[in-house]
C-alpha cells in the first residue's frame, strides 16, 4: 500500500471500524488515560456525554407527552363533533340514543350482546352507537317514528 | 513483510471471510420480542450508574462512529450518538435486558447499528440527514422533523457540496494519522491490511506476528490515533 495513496471511502471505513473495535474491546480507564494525555478534558466529555444520555430519556418522555396530548384532543374534537351533529346534552343525546334502539329491536338485542348491559354506556359509546346508528339509516327512521 | 501482505490482499476470500464475521459482532440483538426490554426507569437508572470513564469509552467508541457517518454525510458526534442509542432504547428500536447485557455494551451495539442504518440508508436514497439535525422547534418546545413535513430524499447542491466535504475531512484526517506513523512500520503495515480489508487473523498470518503482538500494535494506533483527531466541539464535520 503506497503512503501516498489517496484514501478511498471504503479503506477510510475499514479502519475506522478497526478502531471502533479496539475502543469496544479496550478497557475505559486506558482509554480516558489515553484522551487525557493527548491534553482532553475527559470530565467535561462525561459530563456532556451524561446530559445527552438524559436529554434522550427526556425527548422520549416529551414525545410520549406529545402523542398522549394527541390523542386527547383528537378524541375530545371527535365527541364535540358528533355532540354539534347530534344536539343537545348528553342526556338527550342519551333518550335519542335509547328511542331509537326501541324502534329497531334487532339492533338493540345486538347491542346488548356486545355492551352486555346498556345502561353501563358511556357518554362516547353512546356518542359512537348513534354514529353507527345513523350510518345504519336507523336514526332518521326513528325520528320519523318520533314525528 | 509489505509486499506479502499486498499479495495477500489480492486473494478475494479475504473479504468475504471478513464481511461475515462483521456481520455476527452484533450481540445484543434480542433472539425474539420475548427477550427483551427495559423500562424508562430501569434505563434512567443503568444512565446514572454509568462511570466517569466509561462515559470516555462511550465517547470516543460514538466519535469513532460518527466519522465513518461522516463519510455519508452525517454530522454527528458522541453525544449526537448516545442520544439517539438512548432513544431507540426506548423506543424499543433496540431492547437490553438489564439482568443479561451490560449497558455500556448495549449503548454501543445501538451506536453501531446507528451508523450502520445510516450509511444504508444514505446509500440506498443518497440523502440521509437524521431528523435531529433538521428539526424546527415548535412554540410550545416540541420538535417537528422537516424530513416529516417534507419527505423529499434527493440531495440539493448544498448538501451534496457538505456531503463530500466531511467525506473528504474525515479520509485526508486519516490520511494524516497514517503518515503520523511513519516511523512506526508495524502500525502502518496494519493499517495497510486493514485498508485493504483484511481480517486480523490474515494480517497476524501475513506479518508472521501471534495475538499479543498484532493486539499491542492496534493499542498503539487506537491510543496514538485518538489524540490526532481534531477536538470535536463536538460536531464531526
Amino acid at each position: 500500500m503506497s503512503a501516498n495513496k489517496r484514501w478511498t471511502r471504503e479503506e477510510a471505513e475499514r479502519v475506522l471500524d478497526q478502531i471502533a473495535e479496539s475502543i469496544e474491546k479496550g478497557d475505559a480507564v486506558e482509554i480516558a488515560g489515553d484522551l487525557k494525555g493527548s491534553g482532553q478534558d475527559v470530565n467535561e466529555i462525561a459530563s456532556q456525554m451524561k446530559a445527552a444520555a438524559l436529554a434522550g430519556i427526556k425527548e422520549f418522555r416529551q414525545q410520549r407527552l406529545h402523542r398522549a396530548r394527541q390523542r386527547y384532543q383528537e378524541s375530545s374534537s371527535r365527541i364535540e363533533r358528533r355532540a354539534k351533529r347530534f344536539g343537545g346534552s348528553p342526556e338527550e343525546r342519551r333518550r335519542r340514543f335509547f328511542a331509537a334502539l326501541e324502534s329497531n329491536p334487532g339492533l338493540k338485542s345486538a347491542l346488548t350482546m356486545q355492551y352486555r348491559d346498556l345502561n353501563d354506556l358511556t357518554d362516547e359509546d353512546v356518542e359512537t352507537g348513534l354514529d353507527d346508528l345513523e350510518t345504519l339509516g336507523a336514526l332518521e327512521e326513528s325520528d320519523d317514528i318520533d314525528s | 513483510m509489505r509486499k506479502s501482505l499486498v499479495r495477500f490482499s489480492r486473494r478475494g476470500s479475504i473479504q468475504n471471510e471478513r464481511g461475515q464475521a462483521g456481520e455476527s459482532i452484533v450481540t445484543d440483538q434480542p433472539r425474539s420480542k420475548s427477550e427483551k426490554i427495559a423500562t424508562v426507569d430501569e434505563i434512567s437508572e443503568a444512565v446514572e450508574k454509568v462511570l466517569p470513564e466509561e462515559w470516555v469509552k462511550l465517547n470516543a467508541y460514538g466519535n469513532s462512529r460518527a466519522r465513518f457517518m461522516a463519510l455519508y454525510g452525517g454530522a454527528y458526534d458522541g453525544p449526537d450518538l448516545v442520544k439517539e442509542a438512548i432513544i431507540a432504547l426506548l423506543e424499543e428500536r433496540r431492547t437490553w435486558n438489564p439482568k443479561k447485557v451490560n449497558f455500556v455494551g448495549v449503548l454501543m451495539g445501538a451506536m453501531k447499528s446507528i451508523a450502520s442504518n445510516y450509511k444504508e440508508k444514505s446509500l440506498a436514497s443518497g440523502y440521509s440527514l437524521p431528523d435531529s439535525q433538521v428539526a424546527i422547534e415548535e412554540e410550545d418546545g416540541e420538535t417537528v422533523s422537516v424530513i416529516e413535513q417534507h419527505p423529499d430524499s434527493r440531495r440539493s447542491p448544498e448538501q451534496q457540496v457538505l456531503v463530500r466535504e466531511r467525506q473528504e475531512g474525515t479520509t485526508a484526517q486519516l490520511a494524516d494519522i497514517y503518515e503520523f506513523f511513519q516511523a512506526d512500520a508495524e502500525a502502518q503495515l496494519v493499517m495497510d491490511g486493514w485498508r485493504d480489508g483484511l481480517s486480523g487473523t490474515a494480517i497476524m498470518e501475513t506479518l508472521e506476528i501471534d495475538r499479543t503482538k498484532y493486539e499491542t500494535i492496534v493499542r498503539r494506533i487506537r491510543r496514538k490515533s485518538t489524540g490526532r483527531w481534531p477536538k470535536e466541539g463536538n460536531h464531526v464535520s
